[in-house]
């Protein structure tokens, strides 16, 4: 069971390694919470907006602040499978004779920046799957298993359509969260110029915890208590984005087309738990569930062609489903 | 839905033990569960009155639209008891457990389901887990507990007010509408006691069949031929009425003239009496006077046959001159019928004898259909037909009080062996609905002193009002008969009486004081049997 003293000392941990980023990122606070909670949960990040938003900088800057291996792969149309997981190259012994050898690409890391994914081909995109969800790689017909914490944090832009491709269902399902950075205020912009423009800007900020103190955070995220009607409440809502199921919300059977697989709903108590642990709790509330639902499910709902019709995004659809699934004791 | 905590009290803090977060969870739950069960059983309580409020209310008006017959006043009670039963076992089968208490304690107070957490933890055996959540739980007050679950709308959270509060509202307009429809009675609808007509003329149908039953079995047993005839004519009318074909109108109609019939018979028989002169009740006295002297004269007849007495001993006997003269024989021509048979030729005192008993039977026979007369019209009267005039012969009682009325079936229940001419008085209590309970044992009475005769001359004294509480009071008496018209002595009837007043007490609603003032009434009447004087 977890002691209070660890979670005061998680939550330290938590709020210097937020302070950290802050230093850095201006603004998307629920960006940063978001990517935080997902680090604590152990899932990998899908982070989407225009450019320039700093969705770049956030992951770099975690790198950074957690003394973590860090790799970071821009992708191009052009990008190999191999330019990421690796190939096998001819290499020379000492004694003259040549042999195979596995050259490690950059998915051997721990941290590691997808940056605009949606511009490498899905034979590319797909070389994560395996990374991705089974931390292993396999090639040339033997299995290299990755570092741990093994964490992918990739980035796209929604808005460019030519030369891109869109993740397919499952490397999204393969994603925990799918965080979506938002325009900064005018005060926020304000603070990006100062900061951005200014003759001494700030070099790359010390670590703040290594990866031991992340495991040990990752564990107690596992520990935080989730309550049976908890449980209950966030596995109706995974369900209700099924169109199918009985008793579906009228969002789910109007707009959906395909609901949150399992990962959602694992995605989600991991979230809700994360959460709970950087708010200093023990256990998870119906709050933290309602507060990931978006981040979690979004990317895994698939619309239909009347939400396409009528302009509803997902968002819209958790929203109504969330209004429509009663809490337990409110019903 | 959740609010935010809605208090700011300090937790048990860190380095709290297990023991006090375990304490503190549990004493916060309990709070929570005191209050969740005041709150349900003030929900459950008021919906269990209001829909037992309800219920009564439809019950009424089904009586009082004649769909049914009920009890009203046990219909009520029963409705609200049931209800009230039923909702409190609704709400013992759905009572919420410690958990859902715990759950709902967490979002009205906005605890973030620490509370429900920590319980659960709890109730999973996992001490340290519960007493880990339990610490940083805030205190919580009975008031706090109370704002979960208020008992009121004023001081909780307006979208929390249980729906019980509303019943606080409803329940009077429910004991509103049930108290209108027990007073209300609708037009024609209605016969007397608030009974519907066609229940009241099933109910009178049973009670003249049960009646002409038992007239008919007095006359098989003693040979009354008109009695018999009028027996068969009263199944026949009971079971028509019985059965519910017969309307009040020609229930009324059909029971007047077999009334007629019946008087018209009993005419008959008493102008027939061939030794009576006169007509009507100085025939009637005649008749019964013969009746009454016969056993002496016969006595006296034997004793002459048999050799124990000669004619000119018995002329000094009183009793038989008495006799003789009550059954308006004259003494002379009987000592000669006396001689004659003496001397071998009985036939003249067989003859005197013959009338005798001619004129006992038709009396009892005239006696019977007169007491059938006043019993058709006492119910007649119970169906709502007018009664007779008081200054008639054959008074009529108050509707309510209707056992009282000689003519009432009522009136048996204090009927008494001949010659017991109206002594002593007679207490009704009447509450409506009991009409019918009062005519079974006014049956049973009645077949218990089948040969009563009624003496409608004395002086009526009626006392009627309502007591503030408990059921309507109806007494009405007579004043104590003149010494000199009590022919038969006290005593004989006095154990009667007794035992009939001891069962009509048992049935009936009547406040122990009166039941205690009745039973003196009686003890008197023995002191006064004792001491040979008339009770004052």
């Amino acid at each position: 069971m977890i002691q209070q003293q660890e979670i005061d000392d998680a939550c330290r941990h938590i709020n210097a390694l937020r302070e950290s980023i802050e230093q850095q990122v201006v603004g998307q606070h629920d960006v940063v919470r978001g990517v935080l909670a997902a680090l604590l949960a152990g899932g990998h990040v899908l982070l989407e907006g225009v450019p320039g938003l700093g969705k770049t900088l956030l992951v770099k800057t975690l790198a950074q602040c957690i003394d973590l291996q860090f790799s970071r792969v821009q992708f191009t149309p052009d990008l190999m499978p191999a330019d990421i997981i690796g190939t096998q190259v001819i290499a020379q012994s000492d004694n003259g004779e040549r042999h195979f050898t596995f050259q490690r690409g950059p998915v051997f890391t721990q941290l590691l920046l997808a940056d605009e994914i949606n511009r490498g081909t899905p034979k590319t995109q797909s070389a994560l799957l395996e990374a991705m969800e089974e931390q292993h790689v396999t090639a040339g017909g033997e299995v290299y298993e990755l570092q741990k914490p093994f964490m992918v944090f990739a980035t796209q832009n929604p808005i460019e359509m030519e030369g891109t491709y869109p993740l397919p269902e499952a490397q999204l399902d393969r994603f925990m969260v799918k965080l979506q950075a938002g325009y900064p205020t005018h005060a926020q912009l304000s603070s990006i110029v100062d900061r951005f423009t200014a003759d001494d800007r700030n070099t790359s900020p010390a670590p703040v915890i290594d990866a031991a103190t992340l495991s040990r955070l990752q564990q107690l995220t596992r520990a935080v208590v989730v309550a049976e009607h908890v449980k209950d409440y966030a596995l109706r809502l995974v369900l209700s984005t099924h169109p199918q199921i009985p008793d579906a919300p009228t969002a789910s059977t109007h707009y959906v087309r395909h609901g949150a697989s399992p990962r959602g709903a694992l995605g989600l108590i991991m979230m809700a738990r994360a959460f709970a642990l950087m708010d200093g709790r023990i256990n998870i509330s119906f709050d933290d569930i309602k507060n990931c639902c978006h981040a979690t499910l979004r990317h895994r709902i698939v619309s239909g062609f009347e939400a396409d019709a009528e302009d509803v995004s997902t968002d819209d659809i958790i929203d109504a489903i969330i209004d429509a699934t009663p809490q337990a004791g409110t019903d | 839905m959740s609010t935010g905590p809605q208090f700011l009290f300090r937790t048990l803090g860190r380095d709290a033990t297990d023991g006090d977060a375990i304490e503190h969870l549990t004493k916060t739950v309990d709070r929570l569960i005191r209050a969740e069960r005041r709150q349900s059983l003030m929900h459950f309580g008021g919906a269990g009155i209001f829909w037992g409020l309800i219920t009564a209310a439809a019950a009424v008006l089904i009586s009082r639209l004649g769909l049914a017959t009920l009890p009203v006043n046990q219909t009520i009670v029963l409705c609200i008891v049931a209800a009230l039963a039923a909702s409190l076992g609704i709400r013992w089968t759905n009572r919420r457990s410690p958990l859902s208490v715990a759950i709902l304690g967490d979002i009205r107070l906005g605890l973030k389901q620490q509370l429900s957490s920590a319980w659960e933890l709890y109730e999973q055996g996992n001490r340290s887990g519960a007493a880990g959540i339990a610490r940083l739980l805030p205190r919580t007050r009975t008031a706090d507990a109370d704002r979960v679950f208020p008992l009121s709308g004023k001081g909780g959270h307006a979208d929390h007010i249980h729906a019980g509060m509303r019943w606080g509202r409803l329940i009077p307009a429910a004991g509103l509408l049930l108290v209108l429809l027990s007073t209300l009675d609708f037009h024609h609808t209605s016969g007397v006691n608030g009974e519907p007509t066609d229940v009241a003329v099933k109910r009178e149908g049973t009670t003249l069949r049960n009646y002409g039953e038992s007239v008919a079995l007095r006359a098989r047993n003693e040979n009354l031929t008109a009695s018999a005839k009028a027996a068969d004519a009263m199944l026949r009318l009971g079971r028509k009425m019985e059965g519910g074909t017969v309307t009040r109108e020609a229930a009324l109609k059909q029971m007047d003239d077999l009334r007629r019939d019946i008087n018209n018979d009993q005419q008959r028989l008493t102008s027939t009496d061939g030794n009576a002169a006169g007509t009507g009740t100085s025939n009637r006295k005649k008749q019964s006077a013969r009746s009454a002297a016969r056993d002496t004269i016969e006595e006296a007849a034997n004793a002459v046959t048999r050799g124990d007495a000669t004619p000119g001993q018995l002329q000094d006997d009183t009793a038989l001159q008495s006799a003789l003269v009550s059954a308006d024989i004259n003494p002379d021509a009987f000592r000669k019928a006396l001689e004659q048979a003496q001397d071998g030729d009985p036939q003249s005192l067989e003859q005197i004898l013959r009338e005798l008993r001619a004129d006992a039977k038709a009396s009892q026979d005239a006696e019977t259909l007169e007491r059938a007369s006043k019993r058709i019209q006492g119910m007649r009267e119970n169906l709502g037909a007018e009664p007779e005039s008081q200054t008639s012969t054959q008074p009529s009682g108050n509707r309510n009080a209707e056992p009282y009325d000689n003519g009432t079936p009522g009136r048996d229940l204090f009927d008494q062996p001949p010659g017991t001419n109206g002594e002593g008085s007679s207490f009704v209590f009447g509450d409506q609905g009991r009409a019918g309970n009062k005519q079974s044992a006014a049956d049973t009475a009645d077949n218990a002193a089948a040969a009563a005769t009624v003496n409608d001359e004395q002086p009526h004294i009626q006392a009627s009002g309502s007591m503030t509480d408990g059921p309507e009071l109806n007494t009405q008496t007579r004043t104590t008969p003149r010494q000199r018209d009590i022919t038969t002595p006290l005593h004989h009837s006095d154990a009667v009486q007794q035992r009939q007043l001891e069962a009509i007490m048992s049935k009936e609603t009547l406040p122990a004081h009166q039941k205690d003032y009745v039973r003196r009434y009686f003890l008197e009447l023995s002191r006064a049997v004792t001491t040979d004087e008339p009770p004052e």
